[in-house]
């Protein structure tokens, strides 16, 4: 078959030429080796020659050849946090633009990473994308960012829907797995000839995760949805997995020579005083019929007596005990917090699971001179910004929830406190990933607290002491619950306390849940081995 | 280019451009700018609108171009990624997309011969991406090609004033005449050197658009337009496509000597 081959633009551009001013030689000579420099044989990347300030790690640059050559420029990246997603992203699109191939984007991300991509991708790869701005429509722009909640909603919805754009990017991607919602209808009725998705969790929940990510990246590879699941039911893993495989880059953090620091982790008991002893053990002698209210109470008292409060008196105004919570010294493990901060004598970032201790905790440094910055995911844009910037001049501790702080880049800090642990061991790896991330090149600390003789030494013995003896094994828990049809771990681990009637049968319940990770994930590990 | 071949390059556009050198170190370019390239590198319309109504002279920025890491807030530094170089780099390449240039020659066979000059590239899109820079030169009076024609005449003078005593031979076969037949030129080579491309890029293609059709027995509305934007997205990206396109091209006027050595090489 014959090749069409375009070239009514070329008499245009001849008789522009040719209307113009007459230019001399030099220029002339100029002109044409200039247009030499971004010419390319066949899959030769270009962008990193107009990038001198960027360094690409192996992992990166197999990823974007991949991505550009071998899928065409539609593609799931989805290598773990901190492996620098963000930075394949942007060469893929500055490789796309130097080409002349991607002239409009959209690209779409969560509100409160909006101006970190803006910066990065003008100070790092000098494309010139700018933040959706209210008063000024879509199609003043080339590339914009956007957070996927205002381009969802009307009149942005079908206005962007109504164009075409040369390249759409989404991050944070796991926010389209579900069909059925509004984000994943939106973004698949885009017109995009290339298309990323970036995603650490590509399976968050199951494998028909993958199935609807794929269906905006590859329509059709894993076929209609019966017959995936028919695949997937028949447990087809190896021929799905090589199929994923075909749009799909993703590295592990094993996976990659570490030429980071590491991590050092130290845990530390601390003891209730007797008082709060004392009332720990009324709290849970007290009769509750329900075993995970019950549980939530404990690992409440555990972070602050604010917790517990509010969360009594928002079930009784008139509960019994409030009076008794008021009466307790200070948390015993905060005022260990406290110590341990004094002691560090450089920027630490705790987290906690409580917005009450938050607040209690920033209180207790205030009262002890150590300059806490507060931050958490219900604050405007504006003043999470205001609050880095203040915790990287002149803060000694940044106290955050988990809520908002995807994707925060914290890496000048070394020292990490999990104030209290999280019922998902996932999210104990995003925490971390803010600080031991890509460019992280000192070695950094990381302090659990945990009290003695109540719920969180317990669930730090359940949970979390076999886990880490596996490294790598926590980032791949949901991805093993899901080949078992189970949804995700935090649901599962409440799922068994509500079903429970004693905390020991929800002990034996969770060992054995635990024992099939492991279990699945040795049989992993053999597998790579002799792969 | 290299970054050391940067400064020489960015020094040479600004004297050319008739700007002032005010201050010049190892690594560093300081520089008064006309009016003109205010206008065309600052980005500042409002402010040149303003000064034109007012009929002020206006002032135009002075700006410090670093060649190396050591740079402030005070310098713009040049690399081979910055913006700015592009800005110049476009510059450049507009005011040399066209020229009429004679051989500087004191041949005493006094007759020169026209040449029409196509420099382009072709970019192959499909399987794989790919780009070809070509240039070729016809001879206007009996339309001889020569391909790679810039590479032979580099170091050849060429001034736009024809020099005394030498004349031109009469254009026979016209610009657009010539540039038709360099592209039916093109178009024969291409489809000869591109089979393989096609072929592989076709079966990529519908490979794609057979995977797509799995899915295209849903028959709603939504269905079927995500079915036609999947469409359109594997066409653009995967379908065989061959553009020609421009980077400048010029009538040159050559002695007997050059013609000949070109026409033989």
């Amino acid at each position: 078959m014959k090749p069409t081959i375009k070239t009514e633009h070329l008499w245009n551009s001849f008789e522009q030429a040719i209307e113009g001013n007459h230019s001399d030689w030099e220029t002339f000579k100029q002109a044409y080796q200039l247009s030499q420099l971004p010419l390319s044989q066949q899959n030769e990347l270009k962008a990193l020659q107009y990038l001198p300030n960027l360094t690409l790690l192996d992992h990166q640059e197999e990823a974007v050849k991949k991505v550009l050559h071998n899928m065409h420029g539609r593609a799931i990246l989805a290598d773990e946090v901190g492996l620098g997603k963000t930075i394949e992203a942007g060469v893929i699109l500055k490789e796309l633009m130097i080409k002349g191939l991607v002239r409009r984007a959209l690209i779409l991300v969560p509100p409160s990473l909006l101006s970190q991509w803006e910066s990065e991708l003008n100070q790092t790869f000098y494309i010139p994308a700018r933040a959706k701005h209210r008063s000024y429509p879509w199609e003043s722009y080339e590339i914009v960012i956007s957070s996927i909640d205002l381009a969802k909603k009307e009149p942005h919805a079908s206005s962007l829907q109504e164009q075409s754009f040369d390249c759409v990017i989404v991050d944070e991607a796991h926010r389209l797995k579900n069909p059925k919602t509004k984000n994943f209808k939106f973004v698949q009725q885009l017109q995009s000839t290339y298309c990323l998705l970036l995603t650490a969790t590509p399976i968050q929940n199951s494998i028909d995760d993958v199935y609807y990510l794929m269906k905006i990246v590859r329509p059709g590879l894993l076929g209609d949805r019966r017959l995936f699941h028919k695949r997937v039911n028949h447990r087809h893993d190896e021929a799905i997995q090589s199929l994923i495989r075909q749009s799909m880059v993703r590295t592990r953090k094993r996976d990659i020579e570490t030429q980071w620091g590491e991590r050092y982790i130290d845990t530390m008991y601390v003891d209730f005083s007797s008082d709060e002893q004392a009332f720990y053990e009324k709290l849970t002698s007290s009769e509750t019929n329900h075993q995970l209210t019950a549980l939530t109470y404990e690992r409440e008292l555990c972070s602050s007596r604010e917790a517990l409060y509010v969360s009594l008196q928002k079930q009784d105004e008139q509960h019994p005990m409030l009076e008794e919570i008021g009466q307790l010294p200070h948390h015993a493990k905060a005022l260990k917090a406290i110590e341990l901060i004094q002691s560090l004598d450089e920027p630490v970032i705790i987290f906690t699971e409580y917005k009450s201790s938050q607040v209690y905790l920033q209180w207790l440094c205030q009262q002890n001179n150590i300059r806490a910055i507060p931050y958490n995911g219900d604050f405007k844009k504006s003043k999470k910004q205001w609050m880095l910037q203040l915790f990287q001049q002149h803060g000694d501790v940044l106290i955050t929830t988990d809520a908002g702080t995807e994707g925060l880049n914290l890496q000048y800090c070394h020292h990490m406190i999990h104030y209290d642990l999280p019922w998902n061991p996932m999210r104990l790896e995003q925490r971390i990933g803010r600080i031991h991330r890509y460019g992280q090149t000192q070695d950094i600390n990381i302090y659990y607290l945990i009290l003695s003789n109540t719920i969180e030494e317990h669930i730090w013995e359940v949970l979390y002491e076999k886990l880490s003896a596996f490294e790598g094994l926590i980032g791949e828990i949901d991805h093993i619950l899901s080949s078992y049809g189970l949804s995700n771990f935090e649901d599962e681990i409440t799922a068994i306390y509500e079903e429970s009637r004693s905390k020991a049968e929800a002990d034996i319940k969770i060992n054995n849940l635990m024992s099939v990770i492991e279990y699945e994930h040795l049989e992993e590990e053999t597998k790579d081995e002799t792969n | 280019m290299k970054q050391t071949d940067l400064k020489p390059f960015v020094k040479q556009f600004f004297t050319k451009h008739h700007a002032q050198i005010k201050d010049e170190r190892e690594d560093l370019l300081t520089i008064q700018l006309t009016k003109a390239l205010d206008q065309q590198l600052m980005n500042r319309p409002f402010y040149w609108q303003y000064v034109n109504t007012m009929g002020f002279e206006g002032d135009p920025m002075t700006v410090s171009f670093a060649f190396s890491d050591q740079y402030d807030l005070h310098t713009e530094r040049i690399h081979l990624g910055s913006p700015r170089l592009h800005q110049i780099f476009q510059i450049v390449k507009n005011e040399g997309v066209f020229a009429t240039l004679f051989e500087q020659t004191e041949s005493t066979d006094n007759r020169l011969d026209p040449w029409f000059v196509f420099n382009g590239y072709i970019q192959y899109q499909g399987a794989w991406l790919e780009e070809e820079s070509v240039s070729i030169g016809i001879l206007l009076t009996n339309g001889t090609m020569r391909f790679s024609w810039m590479d032979a005449v580099m170091d050849i003078p060429f001034n736009p004033v024809i020099p005394t005593y030498q004349f031109k031979l009469p254009i026979i076969i016209s610009l657009e005449h010539g540039l038709e037949k360099i592209i039916n030129e093109l178009q024969s080579r291409i489809e000869k050197q591109s089979r393989e491309f096609v072929k592989e890029s076709l079966s990529l293609y519908e490979q794609e658009l057979s995977l797509l059709n799995t899915l295209s027995h849903e028959q709603d509305e939504e269905s079927k337009q995500f079915y036609n934007h999947s469409h359109d997205q594997i066409y653009n990206r995967l379908y065989p496509r061959i553009d020609i396109n421009l980077i400048n091209a010029g009538l040159f006027y050559t002695n007997r000597q050059t013609t000949q050595r070109l026409i033989d090489a």
